[in-house]
C-alpha cells in the first residue's frame, strides 16, 4: 500500500462514521516503516481529540425573540438593525476572539453616518468661503474674525492682530485645525470632518494620517483662511484627466 | 390552502398580521413542510418555531465560520430575516436544513468579506492573541486544544474551513454539504481530505500534540 493510500485511511478511520476500514499487518508494519506516515498518524490523531473539544465548546444563544422583534416591526428591508452592543465593546469580552466584522445593515449605517460627516464639511466650507470680500478684513476685530465658523479667534487686545499660526493634522476622515498665537500657545481648536470619498474619489490628498501635512503662519486671520482654504482646494481639486495624447 | 395560493399573500410574512394566531396554535412537532406553510399564511407561532428550531444549527455554523460570538448572533437574524423574506421561493421537495444552511454560508461570505476589506484593531488584538500556544501541563489543556483549532479554521481557505465546519460541525451528510456548496460530493471529500490535513500541521506547528 502507498502512503498516500495508508493516509486516505487514516482519515477514515478517524474521522468517517463506521464502518471503519481494518487496520491489517500491512496498516502496521507501513506505519513501522514510514516515519512520515507515522508523523501524519499522530498529527490526525490530535486533530481528532481537538475536533472533539470544539465541537463541544459552542455557546448557547436563543435569539428568536430578536428576530421575531425584527419581523414584528416589519423590517423587511436590509437597512434596520437591531440595536445591541458595539462591536468594540465585545472587544474586551471572552469572546473577543476574532475581528469584529460588518453585516449589510451595519453597512448601510456606517454609510449614513459617512454622509452626514461630508453634508457637514460641506456646509462648512460654503459658510467659511460664501462670505463677501470686505468681511476679510486681516487686521479686524473680533466681530470680524468670529464670522469664520468653528474658529474662536484669539483675544485682541489691540487692533493689531497677534501673529498666529495654523496647523492642520489629518488623522483618517477627521481634520483638526489648531489655532496657535507666536508662544505656541493653542487659542482655539475645530474639527473637520471631510468625507473619505473626497480623498479617494480625488486622490489628491495623499497626507500621513496623523501627520500635519498643512501650516499657515502669519498676520492676522486671512493666512489662517487661506490655509483653511488650501486644505479644501486639495480636497475639491478634481484629479488630473489623462491626457489622450499619452495614451 | 395551497403553497402557490398563499405565495402572494405571504412574500411579507408579517407578525401580528393576523389577529388569530392564538387560536392557531401549533401542533406538536410539525415537520418543516407544515412549519413553512403555517409561516407563510403569517402565523407568529410557526415562525418563532422555526427560528428555535434552527437557530441552534445556524448560529453554531456562523460562529465556527466567522469566529466571533456577536458577530454570529447577528448573522443569525440575518439569517432567518432573509429566510422568511424568501420563504415563498423555497422548493418543498427538498430538504429545509440544507437551503437554510446554505443562506448562512453566503451571509457568512459576505460578511467575511467585508472583514477582510476593513481591518480592525480587534483584528489586530486577535492577531496578538493567535501567538499564544496552548500549555500542555495546564488543566486547560483540552480548551485550548479546541481554541486552537478555532485559530486554525482562520488560516483554511473558506471552502475548505466551510466543508470541515458543515461535516464535523453540524454533522451534516456529505451529500447536503455538496447540495449547499453546489459541488459534487466527490469535490466535498476531497476538500475535507485537505482541510484536515492542513489542520492537522497547523497544530503541530503550533506546538499542540497529543502524545499517546
Amino acid at each position: 500500500m502507498s502512503c498516500d493510500q495508508i493516509q486516505e485511511q487514516m482519515q477514515q478511520w478517524l474521522f468517517e462514521p463506521q464502518p471503519r476500514p481494518a487496520r491489517d499487518a500491512e496498516w502496521s508494519q507501513h506505519l513501522s516503516d514510514c516515519p512520515e506516515c507515522l508523523s501524519e498518524w499522530h498529527r490526525l490523531q490530535t486533530l481528532a481529540d481537538a475536533i472533539q473539544v470544539w465541537r463541544a465548546d459552542l455557546p448557547r444563544i436563543d435569539i428568536a425573540d430578536r428576530v421575531m422583534s425584527r419581523a414584528g416591526r416589519s423590517e423587511w428591508s436590509e437597512a434596520t438593525v437591531i440595536p445591541r452592543r458595539p462591536a468594540w465593546a465585545d472587544a474586551s469580552g471572552a469572546d473577543a476572539d476574532a475581528g469584529s466584522i460588518t453585516t449589510p445593515s451595519r453597512t448601510s449605517r456606517l454609510s449614513l453616518i459617512a454622509s452626514l460627516a461630508g453634508l457637514a464639511a460641506l456646509v462648512v466650507i460654503v459658510a467659511v468661503f460664501d462670505q463677501p470680500p470686505n468681511n476679510h478684513r486681516p487686521s479686524g476685530s473680533a466681530t470680524n474674525v468670529a464670522r469664520v465658523p468653528g474658529v474662536k479667534p484669539p483675544a485682541v487686545a489691540s487692533d493689531t492682530s497677534p501673529d498666529v499660526r495654523v496647523v492642520m493634522a489629518g488623522v483618517g476622515s477627521a481634520y483638526l485645525a489648531l489655532v496657535q498665537d507666536t508662544a505656541g500657545v493653542v487659542n482655539s481648536a475645530t474639527a473637520m470632518a471631510l468625507p473619505v470619498g473626497f480623498r479617494s474619489e480625488n486622490g489628491t490628498a495623499d497626507a500621513v494620517p496623523g501627520v500635519p501635512w498643512l501650516e499657515g503662519v502669519g498676520r492676522g486671520w486671512e493666512p489662517i483662511q487661506k490655509s483653511v482654504g488650501n486644505m479644501i482646494d486639495t480636497f475639491l481639486k478634481p484629479a488630473p484627466a489623462d491626457d489622450p495624447s499619452q495614451t | 390552502m395551497s403553497r402557490t395560493e398563499s405565495r402572494g399573500k405571504a412574500a411579507s410574512p408579517i407578525v401580528g398580521q393576523s389577529a388569530d394566531d392564538s387560536l392557531r396554535a401549533l401542533p406538536l412537532a410539525p415537520d418543516d413542510r407544515e412549519l413553512v406553510q403555517q409561516c407563510l399564511d403569517g402565523n407568529s407561532v410557526a415562525m418563532r418555531a422555526l427560528v428555535e428550531r434552527y437557530q441552534g444549527l445556524l448560529f453554531g455554523l456562523c460562529y465556527r465560520l466567522v469566529g466571533h460570538r456577536h458577530d454570529a448572533e447577528d448573522l443569525v437574524q440575518e439569517v432567518f430575516l432573509r429566510a422568511f423574506r424568501s420563504l415563498a421561493g423555497w422548493d418543498a421537495s427538498r430538504p429545509l436544513r440544507p437551503w437554510l444552511a446554505k443562506i448562512a454560508v453566503n451571509c457568512c461570505r459576505t460578511a467575511l468579506a467585508n472583514r477582510s476589506r476593513r481591518q480592525t484593531p480587534v483584528d489586530f488584538l486577535d492577531h496578538v492573541e493567535d501567538e499564544r500556544l496552548p500549555h500542555a501541563n495546564s488543566n486547560d489543556f483540552a480548551n485550548d486544544l479546541g481554541e486552537e483549532l478555532q485559530r486554525a479554521l482562520k488560516n483554511l481557505r473558506e471552502e475548505y474551513r466551510t466543508c470541515f465546519v458543515m461535516y464535523h460541525h453540524q454533522e451534516l451528510p456529505l451529500a447536503e454539504i455538496a447540495s449547499v456548496l453546489d459541488r459534487p460530493e466527490g469535490t466535498i471529500k476531497i476538500w475535507l481530505f485537505r482541510a484536515r490535513r492542513e489542520l492537522a500541521e497547523q497544530l503541530q506547528q503550533r506546538g499542540v500534540c497529543v502524545r499517546r
